[in-house]
């Protein structure tokens, strides 16, 4: 999941949420998709 | 602890040995410094009392009993010791007790399942903390030669009030340790904490975002050999034979064990072994249930929906008088899968059988059983066994009742006189799970002329797990916990008529979570709605009525229905579905908004759940847990189902059995009511409420009424 991420944000800086949904496809079994994402934003502003 | 800490030389130890594939001992948490060479029991600093060690730096160790499957109990048991104790939070660890030093049971219960671990602990943890700073303060107060009622604790530090004179912990905790506990401590009023009940920073976050964490599959011990295992694919058949001789030579392969019902290939890596297992042939006795499909299942299930064998669960007032008399009566049948549990992290143990002592590491919800089947397994005393309780990657009651995973990889560490790391593939896991229970529900109830139900009829057929796990919990051959939530409801129905004819198969069930819960809310919370659109009734009306008199549950209700602004219309194509549910002793009520397009496709837009666990002690948790609970609710409401064929799961990996993706993932808003005055379980209460509230929906949608699990088998598809 973090690999996934990280290579996304190499390729896309700033995602949209479409575009996160599209290329996280990792599984979360306990269910904390939302909290990625929320956390993938906030990477952005961080990097 | 950060990556910006300072190396110690512990913390450089650990990180190289993990770096190198070394082990981490034990704890498999945060806390790197304490899991290198400490065993649990040998943790330096003075033992205040069973559960609390304070070192002279005033780090204060928290002993935790229960295993952390990511349900934060890590965190969350601590806080209550805490809140008493009065020490400084910044400086608390957690640390496990081993199912070995709680032989004598001076830790209670390590089982972790049930949503019981901080239910069923508070208080005990609570006493302690109140104890061990009540000792605290005896001691400062003998050293400084002044009355107890003049001194202070807080964060850590005693101050003498009218001097003010301070001492730390750490500075009298060894002298606190020497004194006899008091014999009663008194507690904080709920209204006077200060640490629980406020979000707290989890210990493990900060380690498993960086990967440190020690799951099972991540245990590496020196000479370590990896197994993996094929069970008998037809549940109940026997190992026939099998040929060694043809993978003898292959890469790796250093042992076959046989073992009853399966064979497992040993050698130097996972791949190996693999690649060994599959090019093995092997004989299976497949047993007495090869035939065995999901028609003749049902077809024992549906016959059960009329039989006469059928045991009363709950009977009150006459219901069969009151059918007879009722304006309007309804049927219907419903019924529901087996599902799988489906962990992320898959079965698998680490086992080290030696002369004098057998050491197991596992992610086991339940380290006292683990204990007690690996001395079994091995012939040994229980009392040298060691057990280092990993972390979980999943739990969800697979873990718990059942250590199978245990009991294989002792069997064979001991045959093959090496530790051994034994790991099942995801095919193996899927295909010998503990199954959620099938079964089938015939429903009737009688409304009268005003549309309020007035009798209220329930068969369910279906399998026991506690037949199977824990028979002697039967009385008189009934299962009672298999009608839990419909036996007792807090719906005020005037009669009530429940019984239950039990259809054990030869498919092995287990606890998933919420148990039987995750059926009986489908069944009770569908059906209400089916007689709210028979009596034209708003369905959150008709649940306010027949809960108007629980003052606490209709506050659930109606937080649920406020947030999710169930009285003001939804937007154009948005439709909504409530489902109210109590269980493990906590209230809540879950709605569902949903789009479905003319090809049947469904967007979940936000699920709502309010609940109401009387105390909370780590709000954050709460959130991330129910969360948790929907999303696998909602998982196996979308698209999943075990199904049998030829005495086997047909089902193997994700391709056939799909998770939920994070494209799919709804908007999840928790609204926390604790309204104290009990202690209720968070971990399950969120799953129950979600296939239902999903089905009224559709309904809404639709106007299709669904009856069975899950929707993919409706046409229904989630992108």
């Amino acid at each position: 999941m973090m690999m996934t991420a990280a290579a996304l944000l190499r390729e896309k800086p700033k995602p949209s949420d479409a575009e996160i949904d599209k290329a996280i496809t990792n599984i979360c079994r306990c269910g904390t998709y939302t909290r990625i994402r929320e956390a993938i934003h906030l990477a952005t502003t961080k990097i | 602890m950060t990556e910006h800490a300072p190396l110690t030389r512990r913390l450089f130890l650990v990180s190289s040995a993990v770096a190198g594939g070394g082990l981490m001992l034990g704890v498999g948490i945060s806390d790197l410094a304490s899991a290198a060479g400490d065993s649990e029991g040998s943790t330096p600093g003075a033992k205040v009392n069973n559960w609390v060690i304070i070192q002279s730096d005033n780090t204060i160790i928290v002993r935790i009993a229960r295993s952390e499957m990511g349900q934060g109990s890590f965190t969350a048991l601590p806080m209550l010791v805490c809140e008493e104790l009065e020490c400084d939070w910044s400086k608390v660890k957690g640390e496990y007790a081993s199912a070995t030093e709680n032989l004598d049971n001076s830790f209670g219960s390590m089982s972790t399942g049930g949503s019981r671990a901080i239910r069923e602990s508070q208080e005990m943890l609570r006493k302690a903390g109140a104890s061990g700073r009540e000792m605290l303060l005896a001691a400062a107060a003998q050293k400084w030669g002044v009355p107890r009622s003049e001194l202070t604790a807080k964060n850590s530090i005693i101050t003498h009030v009218p001097t003010g004179r301070t001492m730390t912990y750490g500075e009298i905790a060894e002298a606190a340790s020497k004194l006899a506990p008091p014999s009663e401590v008194k507690l904080k009023d709920p209204s006077e904490w200060t640490l629980v009940g406020k979000a707290q920073t989890r210990f493990d976050i900060a380690d498993k975002v960086m990967g440190r964490p020690v799951y099972g599959i991540d245990v590496r011990i020196p000479g370590m050999l990896y197994a993996t295992i094929a069970q008998c694919p037809v549940f109940g058949g026997k190992l026939k034979s099998y040929d060694e001789a043809k993978i003898k030579t292959m890469p790796g392969v250093r042992h076959v064990v046989p073992m009853g019902d399966a064979v497992a290939v040993v050698g130097d890596s996972y791949w190996q072994v693999r690649q060994a297992l599959a090019a093995l042939p092997i004989a299976w006795d497949e047993g007495p249930n090869a035939a065995l499909d999901d028609a003749a299942i049902a077809e024992m299930l549906r016959q059960g929906l009329t039989a006469n064998d059928a045991l009363v669960a709950a009977n009150e007032g006459d219901t069969k008088a009151a059918l007879a008399k009722s304006t309007k009566v309804i049927e219907a049948e419903y019924h529901v899968p087996f599902l799988a549990h489906a962990t992320m992290e898959p079965m698998n143990c680490t086992a080290h059988v030696m002369p004098d002592k057998v050491e197991v590491w596992a992610p086991s919800q339940n380290a006292q059983a683990a204990l007690a089947v690996a001395a079994k397994a091995a012939g040994v005393d229980p009392k040298n066994v060691e057990v280092h309780i990993t972390m979980l990657g999943g739990g969800f009651g697979r873990r718990g009742a059942f250590q199978d995973f245990v009991r294989q990889a002792v069997t064979i560490a001991k045959a093959v006189d090496k530790p051994v790391k034994l790991l099942w593939s995801r095919e193996e896991d899927m295909r010998h799970d503990f199954y959620r229970p099938v079964s089938m529900a015939k429903l009737a109830a009688g409304l009268d002329a005003s549309g309020h139900p007035i009798a209220w009829q329930i068969r369910i057929a279906g399998q026991s797990i506690v037949a199977a796990v824990r028979p002697q919990q039967m009385k008189n051959g009934l299962d009672q916990s298999f009608l839990e939530g419909l036996a007792e409801m807090p719906y005020e129905v005037e009669n009530r008529f429940v019984d239950y004819a039990m259809r054990n198969t030869p498919i092995p069930v287990g606890f998933w979570r919420s148990v039987n819960n995750s059926q009986n809310a489908f069944y009770k919370e569908c059906f209400l709605d089916e007689l709210a659109a028979a009596s034209g009734q708003d369905p959150y009306q008709l649940r306010r009525k027949l809960l108007q008199h629980h003052p606490k549950n209709l506050a659930v209700l109606d937080a649920a229905a406020k947030q999710a602004g169930w009285e003001t219309a939804a937007p154009a194509g948005v439709f909504r579905g409530i489902a109210y549910h109590d269980s493990y002793g906590s209230l809540a009520c879950g709605i569902v908004e949903l789009s479905v397009s003319d090809k049947n496709e469904i967007k979940v837009h936000r699920i709502v759940c309010a609940l109401d666990p009387g105390y909370v002690v780590n709000p954050d948790t709460v959130v991330t847990q129910v969360e948790g609970a929907i999303v696998y609710g909602l998982t196996a409401a979308l698209y999943d189902k075990i199904t049998i064929k030829n005495g086997r799961v047909e089902q193997s990996n994700f391709d056939d059995y799909p998770m939920l993706r994070l494209r799919t993932m709804p908007k999840i808003e928790v609204v926390q009511v604790p309204s104290g005055g009990f202690w209720g379980g968070v971990g399950e209460v969120g799953l129950p409420p979600v296939a239902p509230a999903m089905c009224n929906a559709l309904f809404a949608a639709t106007g299709k009424r669904i009856r069975s699990l899950p929707l993919k088998d409706h046409g229904f598809t989630a992108a």
